[in-house]
């Protein structure tokens, strides 16, 4: 039984690593450098899936200006519905691709949280924060400070920056919470809560291995880092629908889009957040319920759960301070 | 320690590992339009290229939103003057989406010698006449064009119709022959693609462009 459960979770893991980078990591195990395209193959099937992901992206981001033009010259609840449908379908694709917070939403469910629900939870308002950043981002430009679909996009540039700037702080704070224990002294739990302590509610003080936690409540204050960090940078394509459909003076659509994109957006990251957890969980159980190493074994992936925030954090922000130009946009 | 926790904690190492290794990839953005004139000195020797470029709706909607300042709901020259200069500008860093090679030498297209937009039909259009490094003989060399983003976040795409044409003095001369990118499914893997865009050699966006070449007979 625990051996099935430990393949199980070892084969879920395998699949979530190629979902989140395996294109990524078959390019290392590659040659560094190919002279002519046609010198080197990799894994076709990989190919095969990240060719289908991205032409998916790829037609539904150009459906999606054809919704917004179509319910212009059609203002019809049927063409509302397909571009509704198209932006939904959207976000579920473009969180497939890299980057979009499901890395770091996982990697902080690995280090931070025990129960699923909490962490489905924190992935859809993620992915709610990232559309209504978006909104407030292109409407607070241009009819609160009148300023250009340009300078509105190039806000949420900046806010990127934000965003993995606080990624990254929240990764060395998870990480320097993984440690504390172990400079502490050794005991998991031994500590005793006085009266000012009267639960496990308090924040900032979670006991990872402490069954009793997997009911945390869920607090502002403890959600708000992820939700923050990943929320505050905004989707560009929602940017960009949202800027099309206002030229058109189709400000409903835009919103419509944008939040039928941030539920898509939701449903995946939630999906791969909660494989994440679940096989941890899974291999947690082939080690059995024997506290010692069960212990050992949380505390572990909560520091390395915390190194992989850390590390995602650092990577963005450092792409995103040093991006080139772009064309065009 | 039973028996399977080596295992579990493999497993669990490999699902930390791979979201740690960072983001990769891309997909475009920004869809473009493109056609081109191969333009002739006397000589019939290939001396510059232009290229049109017509920007999508919804890029063309993030540029010129709020650009129309005299609020008569049209977008005159004037008013897209600096965001047609800003983009002439960024694409330059891109080499203008242009790979001419000659054999295995490239090329390059370095300067701008004319430049004019437009906004046409909710889309912006730019089009750069760009000089070639040194002139072709076409008769004698074999000239391969690709238009394309290195690093594809433009997809560059050959108009549908009359993609490319040779100019005015070359047309009975010279024929265009396109054919389609040579990647068919098996060849580079997508991964090595995005990692070596990277020093610039080679880019998935050149993996996905039609390869235009010129065939100039001598009779003429």
């Amino acid at each position: 039984m625990r051996r099935r459960a430990a393949i199980v979770g070892l084969l879920t893991l395998v699949a979530l690593g190629i979902l989140w980078h395996g294109p990524c990591l078959a390019a290392f195990t590659g040659p560094a450098s190919v002279a002519e395209p046609g010198a080197v193959a990799g894994p076709g099937w990989l190919d095969s899936l990240t060719s289908a992901i991205r032409a998916r992206q790829q037609s539904y981001y150009r459906e999606l200006g054809a919704g917004v033009r179509a319910l212009k010259t059609d203002f019809s609840g049927a063409a509302a519905l397909a571009l509704i449908t198209v932006a939904f379908i959207y976000g579920v694709f473009h969180a497939a691709g890299p980057g979009h917070g499901k890395a770091v939403i996982s990697a902080y469910m690995l280090a931070n949280e025990r129960a699923l629900r909490r962490g489905v939870t924190l992935a859809a308002l993620a992915a709610l924060a990232q559309g209504l950043t978006a909104i407030a981002a292109v409407y607070g430009f241009i009819f609160v400070l009148g300023s250009t679909g340009r300078g509105a996009q190039l806000f949420a540039a900046d806010m990127e920056v934000v965003s993995y700037g606080l990624i990254t702080a929240l990764g060395a704070w998870l990480l320097s919470r993984a440690l504390a224990p172990l400079v502490t002294g050794r005991g998991g739990h031994r500590h005793r809560h006085g009266p000012g302590h009267p639960d496990h509610r308090c924040s900032g003080h979670a006991h990872i291995p402490a069954p009793a936690l997997a009911d945390r409540p869920l607090t502002l204050a403890t959600a708000l880092p992820i939700i923050a960090g990943i929320g505050l940078r905004p989707c560009s394509g929602a940017i960009v629908v949202l800027i099309f459909a206002h030229t058109l003076g189709l400000y409903a659509a835009g919103v419509g889009a944008t939040l039928a994109m941030s539920a898509g957006t939701a449903i995946t990251v939630a999906i791969l957040a909660s494989l994440a957890v679940g096989s941890r969980d899974l291999a947690a159980r082939a080690i059995g319920a024997r506290s010692r190493h069960l212990t050992a074994f949380y505390r572990l992936v909560a520091i390395a759960g915390a190194l992989a925030v850390l590390a995602l954090g650092a990577v963005l922000l450092h792409a995103a301070l040093t991006a080139p130009a772009r064309p065009f946009l | 320690m039973s028996r399977t926790t080596p295992t579990a904690c493999f497993a669990f190492a490999l699902g930390l590992a791979a979201p740690a290794i960072g983001p990769a990839g891309a997909h475009p953005h920004v869809w473009v339009s493109v056609s081109a004139v191969v333009e002739f000195g006397a000589g019939r020797e290939v001396r510059s290229i232009t290229v049109r470029y017509t920007l999508d709706e919804l890029t063309t909607a993030v540029l010129i939103e709020g650009l129309d300042t005299n609020s008569n709901g049209l977008f005159e020259r004037e008013e897209l003057k600096a965001t047609a200069a800003e983009n002439a500008e960024s694409l330059s860093e891109f080499d203008y989406f242009v790979e001419v090679r000659v054999g295995e030498e490239r090329v390059n297209t370095p300067e701008v010698t004319a430049y004019d937009y437009s906004y046409e039909d909710g889309r912006m259009v730019l089009a750069l006449q760009l000089a070639l490094a040194r002139a072709i003989d076409p008769a004698s060399e074999d000239v391969a064009i690709r238009l394309y983003d290195p690093t594809f976040y433009v997809l560059v795409e050959l108009e549908q119709e009359n993609p490319l044409l040779v100019s005015g003095v070359a047309a009975d001369f010279c024929r265009v022959i396109i054919s389609p990118p040579s990647r068919s499914g098996d060849g580079v893997s997508i991964s090595d693609a995005v990692l070596q865009s990277f020093d610039g050699e080679y880019s998935i966006g050149r993996d996905y462009a039609d390869v235009v070449a010129l065939s100039c007979g001598v009779s003429g």
